[in-house]
This record gives structure tokens, C-alpha cells and sequence, in this order.
């Protein structure tokens, strides 16, 4: 019965953005690293911060607040990087803190209301969990992190006359 | 890993050395047909191949290379002579082996050579009729009354016949009317009774003619005195094939060779067997286990080379510390440290360099059958195959050189007739040459053809809207011919099937630059063009002179670094407001400020303060000066790809991890620079 229950739950990385939590499915993070400072890349998307040396790896450094909060990343002293692998490779989550990972049952996912969802969004949350009384918002990190066509994004600022991003 | 995959795996890398060879001898035999020296190569290699395959199970591979090599046995006992129908049958019988291979060794059956086997079975038993009838390989000892030891002399004149003379062949002679036949037999391994199965052959051999003699003589074949060969001279009215089978009739025989006896017989089969053995020696030798190597999966390097970079950031982190504590034991201990990493680094950089000529091998296959195809009569030449190059870059310029040389053939090179009304010899040249400058590697194309007529470039860059009519003057020859490197570009109406001039030299260019190349076209009207691809030796580690701007570190590749100079050195004016240099040789440079350049200041017109520094770059053929702030030195950098999301950074090369730990940014010189069109 116990197996059972533990079956149909997922493991989910909690980690806070602003005022809300978040989950991420353990089994696309490779590890929580304590935040940098990361080396800013010309004109790159407006959601990468930069990128850091992960032991020898270059990796880039995503700003979720952006996407989730239209605010800049601010780093506190418990600012932490979740290091993720996606579809576009591995790459750093931003995150204010990160500390835990629970067991959610399966029940307990329900689809995202749409008082969190806006147009911008809808697609980046998987759902959410009810935990401890708050609301935990489920994130799918392909979709959070929207793949670019890189290219054509600075061939376009290019024909306007090379514009700051 | 099953260990069927491993021996597969084996199999895969073993045959397409063989291939190669037979490759090779084959292209050597066409273009020398009377030195029969690469036949040796090209039947040994067809027999291991046989070998190989029967072990693999992959019959359809054994059975046509076994076909293979009796055809080649044919022309090893010069019963067939070489000509073009035979190099044809064989290389189409290259080529089908390695579509059997890939085939057979993926399971599949899709790939059928039963035509093929018919055909070199026919071109096989033609050849024996061949020699039987006129003497196309070399004069029969018919019984003429020739002086047979003549002919003897001249073919060992010519290097054709085995040295020691030979006693038995002298008076050997058919019967009137009948054809000498030399009957080469070889018993199974492991035959027991071997006089046994040879007196059964020489008993069905003379019921079918006389037999004049054998070697070894009578009495040691009777006392089992030989190995597994022997061979029997008989004079027959019957056909070369009849022979063949009924000598194949008797059982524990695993091969027969029966040809007209057009040449003086070796004194015994261990002198022939010696002669064979050292033509082995001399040309089959592949020449990869002249030293000693092994094969090393490519991940296990790629892996070494990456540990290695780890280990040259570290010991910068190091060198830091070092030089922080200022102790002069663990001074000692760095230096040393930086001596062995150095040493290491070296070596194993070495064992990414591949010679290109391991990918150039496939080229003169390659331009024999388009020039055939086109009807062209063409010598390639090709140089510097012992240069090396890195691997990652060397598995990157195949195409781009494929395409190049098909650009030779099909456009460079004119018809002979064309050739011979200019003056030329009807027969072009096309040159693949590969050589080392400095850092770089230098390989060109080049043809003596028609070369590229540079107006006809322009008129169709202007009219394709590329360049404006009026200012033909700003470009040069070269840069008018870089043209034909914008996609879409042709200057052929009919495009070939192989190749309209102009598509896909868009790719070839793209190739190129992004391997950190450049290309460039030399191209006199009437003589020739050339194509010169430069490449780095190698990816992975580079120099760079570090340099600061804004704040942040960036590397800049040294070998688009010309000079650099100090705000008092600086020689600065202003043209339409923007801000140039003038160089030590008087010439007016573009003056660029990097952090305007990588959009962080809108400023592009201030001019550089005296705190600043110049550095001076090459980019695209043109010399640019760099703004920067501050130039923190030159250090050996490892590059490390950007991911995926921020790849196409305009500007931007990759990333390289500082002694510090933290990220610089790679300037990218070819794309950092505003084009032509946008120059401030």
C-alpha cells in the first residue's frame, strides 16, 4: 500500500520566486548551486542573465522572474542557480532560494487556475499543488525557458538598425 | 557491448583500410598498367576481404570479393591483361562490397550483387580464352620453333619474370596444335593425403592432353614434397576452363589456375613463393603497422582533450596562488608543473592530428570517375598528404573539398578540344595540395583551365543587386570573385548535373568560416583558378590576448591580432565624423570601439581616449583597430562552445573559463565588425 502511494507521487524541487513557490521535477535537476555572478552575453535573449563556469562547462543562466514577474532578478544572500537539463542543454534557473524536495502525490496536481496564469505563461506551468496550506506552481522547463531561433532574433534587431536588446 | 558488435566494429575499420588499398592499387594499375606491382596489394586485399567476411558470415560480401580476387589471380599470372574494362569491373565491385558491407552488417538484405558476380565471372573465363588464342598478355610458346629462352631474357629485362632461370620451362613445348597449359594446383589446408589427390590430378590432367612436366618434379610430389601447390605443365587441346574444372572435379583441391604457359616457369614453387612473398613485402604492407599504433575510440580522446583543458585552467588558477604566496619551493614546483602540463597538452593534441591524406585517399576515385563521366582527360595530383590537421576539423573540409574539385572538373577544365585551340595541352591538371603555415594549414584547388572571367562576376553581382555599378574601383579582384560565394550566385545558365559554378559555394564558404577558416579565389582567365582554404590546426586550445572592456574580460583570438597600440601611440583623425588610425604603413583604418561594438554604448563616434589601446585585427581581409580598455595579456585559452540558446551571438566565438573561474567571451574577428554595407 505504501509503494503504492509512493508510485503515484513525483518529486519536485521547491524553490521560491518573489512571493510564490515553485516546483521543477527532480528528475530533469542536476544540481543547486549557491547563485554568481554571471558573465553577461551581448544581445543575447532578454531572460539569460549570462553564463558561469559550471566546473568547466559553460552554461547559461536563466532569469525567471522576467518571464514569471516582469521584475528583474535581484540576488539575497540566499539566492541559489538550479542547474536543469532541458532540450536546449543544461542550463541555470535563477531562483531566490531552494532548499527543499518533497513527495507530491499525483491527487494532490491539479491543472493551474487562471488566476496565475497570464497569456505570457500559460504554457510554462504544468499545474499546481496544494502544500502546506499555499500553492506550489508546477513548471515545465522547456516551456518556461521558450527555445529561440537565436539567429533570426539578431538578424531581426539587426534590420532595426541594431537596437539594444 | 556484445562481443559480435566489437569483432563487427573490427571488421567495419579493417575492410575499409582494405578497400582503400584495393582502392588505390587499382588507380595505380590504371595509370601504370604495365607495372603490375599493385596487383599484389589489390588480390592480397581482396583475399583478406574474402577471409573477413566468410568469418563475419556476411556470405554476399565473401562471394564477390572472392570473385574478386580470382579475377585479379588472372592478372597476377598475367592471363588477363589490364585495361580499362577490367579497372571498371573492379571498382564497381569496390563499391558494391562496401554497399554489401554496410548491408550484411546491419542485418539487412537490400543490396544485390548477382549481376555483378555474373559479369566478373564471364570477364574471368573470357581472360583465360584470351591468352589461349593470341598471345594478348605475352608471346605463347606455341611450338613455333621459337627460341622460348628469348622471350625469357626479354620479359626479365622488363622485371616481368621471376629471376632464377628456368630449366624446365625451356624445353617444355606443346604438341602441334595444342597449347601449352600451366596448371597451378593448391590442396585444402589440413589434405592428408596429398600425393594422393596430386596423382589424381595429374592422372585426369593426361587423360585431357600430355603432360610435359611438373613442379616439384614426379618423384617429390609422389614422396609428398611439397606444401600445398604444385603445378603442372601439360600440353592440351582442350580449353583453359575445361581444365580448371576438371582439376576442381577432384576433391581436397581448393584452387586451380590454368593458364596458356606464356613465360618461362619458375625453377621450383619456392622460388616463385619467394618472388611472391617479396612483393608482398614490398607493396602490400599497409603502411599504418609500419609503426606502431592502436585504435582508440574517438570519445576517449575527445574526453583527454577536455581533461587536459581542465588541467591548463588549473594550473593558471594555480599560477595565481603561486604568485600571491611568493614562495620560491612552490615557484620551483609550478614551473615544473607548467613544463610536464605543457608537455602533456602537447601530446595529446598530437594524438588528435590526423594526416589529411586520410581523407584526401578518396579523392582520385573521385575525379577518375567525373572526368570519365565528363569525358575529360585529367591528371590530379595531389601533395602534403602527411600534413596534419585536427580531426574535428579534418572531418569537416571533406565536402567542401569534394565540391571544389568537382568545380575543377566540370567548369575549370575545358574540353581537350577547347584546351588544344588555346594552346594548352589536352589534357588539364587539377592540383589538391596541402601545407603548413605557421599556426594555419594551407589547402588549395587549383585547375589550368578556363579560369573565372571577373567581369562576367560583376555584371551578375550588380545586376543581382550585390554591388552598385559605380563602384567597381573599391573592390578587388579577389573580393569580385568572393561573389560567386553569395547563395544563389551562378555565372553557368546550365547548371551540370555535377555542378552549376556558384551552388553550394555558399556552403563551401560557411563551412570554412565557421571552422575559423577563410577562403579565398585566385583565378587568371585562360590559366587556371585557384581556391585556397585556410584552416587552424586545430579547435580546441588557442592563444589569446585578453583585453578589458566595460568592465568585463574578453579574448581575442592572436591570430587575428596584428599589432597593438598605446594611446600615445595612436595616430587619429576623423573621416565624416567617424573616428580612423592611421597604421605604421601610412594606411587609413576603421577605428571600432568594442563596447560599441557589442551594444553596450551608442557611441560609436567618440574618439579613443589616451588611457585606451588600439588593437589592431584582421577581419575579413581588411584591417580594423579595436577600442579597448585595458590589456590584461596573452594566455593560452581553452574554447568552450556557448550553448545552444545563445549560439549565432553575433560577435561572439564561444567562451573560454579564466584562471579565476569566471566566464570571458570569445571575440569573434570575422563577425564582430560592422559589413561593408552598414560601416559607420
Amino acid at each position: 500500500m505504501i509503494n503504492q502511494l509512493e508510485q503515484e507521487a513525483r518529486s519536485i524541487v521547491i524553490f521560491r520566486l518573489g512571493a510564490e513557490e515553485y516546483g521543477l521535477a527532480i528528475e530533469c535537476v542536476r544540481s543547486i548551486i549557491r547563485f554568481e555572478e554571471s558573465t553577461p552575453v551581448p544581445r543575447a535573449p532578454e531572460f539569460v542573465l549570462g553564463v558561469i563556469n559550471l566546473r568547466g562547462q559553460v552554461i547559461p543562466v536563466v532569469d525567471l522572474a522576467r518571464r514569471f514577474l516582469q521584475g528583474d532578478f535581484k540576488p539575497t544572500p540566499t539566492a541559489r542557480i538550479i542547474v536543469a537539463e532541458g532540450e536546449s542543454g543544461v542550463l541555470g534557473l535563477a531562483v531566490d532560494s531552494a532548499s527543499e524536495v518533497v513527495s507530491i502525490p499525483l491527487d494532490n496536481i491539479k491543472p493551474a487556475p487562471d488566476s496565475v496564469l497570464t497569456s505570457d505563461t500559460v504554457d510554462a506551468f504544468e499545474g499546481v499543488a496544494e502544500r502546506e496550506g499555499g500553492l506550489v506552481i508546477l513548471i515545465d522547463l522547456d516551456r518556461a525557458v521558450p527555445r529561440v531561433d537565436y539567429a533570426r532574433m539578431a538578424g531581426d534587431s539587426e534590420s532595426e538598425g541594431g537596437s539594444n536588446v | 557491448m556484445s562481443d559480435m558488435d566489437q569483432y563487427r566494429e573490427i571488421f567495419l575499420s579493417e575492410s575499409a583500410e582494405f578497400i582503400q588499398g584495393i582502392t588505390d592499387g587499382l588507380l595505380a594499375l590504371e595509370s601504370e598498367p604495365g607495372d603490375l606491382a599493385p596487383v599484389e596489394v589489390i588480390f592480397r586485399g581482396a583475399h583478406s576481404l574474402k577471409g573477413m567476411a566468410a568469418a563475419m558470415g556476411y556470405e554476399r560480401t565473401a562471394d564477390l570479393t572472392h570473385r574478386m580476387e580470382s579475377l585479379m589471380a588472372r592478372v597476377r599470372q598475367r592471363e588477363r591483361v589490364v585495361d580499362r574494362s577490367l579497372i571498371d569491373i573492379m571498382l564497381e565491385s569496390v563499391d558494391v562490397v562496401r554497399a554489401l558491407i554496410d548491408d550484411e552488417s546491419s542485418g539487412s538484405t537490400a543490396v544485390d550483387s548477382t549481376d555483378l558476380t555474373v559479369r566478373l565471372v564471364a570477364l574471368e573465363e573470357a581472360s583465360g580464352d584470351v591468352s589461349s588464342n593470341a598471345g594478348t598478355v605475352a608471346t605463347v610458346t606455341t611450338g613455333t620453333g621459337e627460341d622460348a629462352s628469348g622471350d625469357t631474357n626479354e620479359q626479365r629485362a622488363e622485371g616481368l619474370v621471376p629471376s632464377e632461370a628456368d630449366i624446365a620451362g625451356r624445353d617444355a613445348q606443346a604438341r602441334p596444335g595444342e597449347t601449352l597449359f600451366r596448371v597451378a594446383v593448391t590442396l585444402e589446408e589440413g589434405c592428408v593425403l596429398k600425393a594422393v589427390r596430386a596423382y589424381m590430378v595429374i592422372k585426369r590432367l593426361s587423360h585431357m592432353g600430355h603432360v610435359v612436366d611438373t613442379i616439384p618434379p614426379g618423384r617429390q610430389i609422389e614422396d609428398e614434397q611439397f606444401d600445398r601447390e604444385f603445378i603442372v605443365l601439360l600440353s592440351s587441346g582442350s580449353g583453359g576452363r575445361a581444365i580448371h574444372d576438371a582439376v576442381l572435379g577432384v576433391s581436397e583441391v581448393e584452387e586451380c589456375v590454368a593458364g596458356a604457359n606464356d613465360e618461362a616457369v619458375p625453377a621450383s614453387v619456392e622460388t616463385e613463393l619467394a618472388e611472391v612473398e617479396a612483393a608482398r613485402k614490398r607493396t602490400s604492407i599497409p603502411k599504418l603497422s609500419e609503426t606502431q599504433t592502436v585504435r582508440i575510440a574517438i570519445g576517449h580522446l575527445d574526453m583527454l582533450v577536455n581533461l587536459v583543458g581542465e588541467l591548463v585552467i588549473l594550473r593558471s588558477r594555480l599560477e595565481r596562488v603561486a604568485g600571491r604566496i611568493a614562495d620560491t619551493e612552490l615557484d620551483e614546483a609550478m614551473e615544473q608543473l607548467q613544463q610536464v602540463s605543457g608537455d602533456l597538452q602537447h601530446e595529446v593534441m598530437q594524438t588528435r592530428m590526423v594526416p589529411v591524406g586520410n581523407i584526401f585517399n578518396r579523392f582520385p576515385r573521385m575525379v577518375r570517375d567525373l572526368a570519365h563521366d565528363l569525358e575529360k582527360d585529367i591528371t590530379f595530383d595531389m601533395e602534403g598528404l602527411d600534413i596534419e590537421l585536427d580531426r574535428t576539423v579534418l572531418d569537416e573540409i571533406g565536402d567542401p573539398i569534394v565540391h571544389l574539385l568537382r568545380n575543377s572538373i566540370d567548369h575549370g577544365i575545358e574540353p581537350a578540344a577547347e584546351r588544344e585551340a588555346a594552346g594548352k595541352s589536352a589534357r588539364g591538371t587539377v592540383r589538391l595540395t596541402a601545407a603548413r603555415e605557421r599556426d594555419r594549414i594551407r589547402i588549395s584547388v587549383s585547375d589550368d583551365g578556363r579560369g573565372i572571367a571577373s567581369d562576367r562576376v560583376w555584371d551578375k553581382a550588380c545586376s543581382l543587386g550585390l554591388a552598385d555599378p559605380g563602384t567597381r574601383g573599391s573592390y578587388s579582384q579577389e573580393d569580385i570573385l568572393l561573389f560567386t560565394c553569395v547563395p544563389g550566385f551562378s555565372t553557368v545558365s546550365q547548371a551540370t548535373k555535377v555542378s552549376g559554378r556558384g551552388v553550394g559555394m555558399d556552403v563551401v564558404k560557411g563551412k570554412i568560416e565557421h571552422l575559423g577558416g577563410a577562403l579565398s579565389i585566385v583565378s587568371r582567365p585562360g590559366h587556371g583558378t585557384e581556391f585556397v582554404l585556410t584552416l587552424p590546426l586545430t579547435l580546441a586550445i588557442i592563444q589569446a590576448l585578453l583585453v578589458s572592456s566595460g568592465g568585463a574580460t574578453y579574448a581575442l583570438p592572436l591570430s587575428a591580432v596584428d599589432e597593438v597600440l598605446g594611446g600615445e601611440d595612436m595616430e587619429l583623425d576623423t573621416v565624416d565624423g567617424s573616428p580612423v588610425a592611421i597604421d605604421r604603413e601610412g594606411a587609413i583604418v576603421s577605428v571600432h570601439h568594442l563596447d560599441a561594438l557589442l551594444g553596450y554604448s551608442d557611441d560609436h563616434k567618440r574618439l579613443p581616449g589616451r588611457h585606451q589601446h588600439l588593437v589592431l585585427m584582421e577581419s575579413a581581409g581588411q584591417r580594423k583597430a579595436l577600442v579597448v580598455e585595458d590589456l590584461l595579456g596573452r594566455r593560452e585559452i581553452v574554447i568552450k562552445p556557448l550553448s545552444r540558446m545563445l549560439r549565432g551571438a553575433r560577435g561572439i566565438g564561444g567562451a573560454t573559463v579564466l584562471g579565476d573561474g569566471r566566464v570571458a567571451l570569445i571575440i569573434d574577428q570575422r563577425t564582430i565588425f560592422p559589413g561593408r554595407e552598414e560601416t559607420p
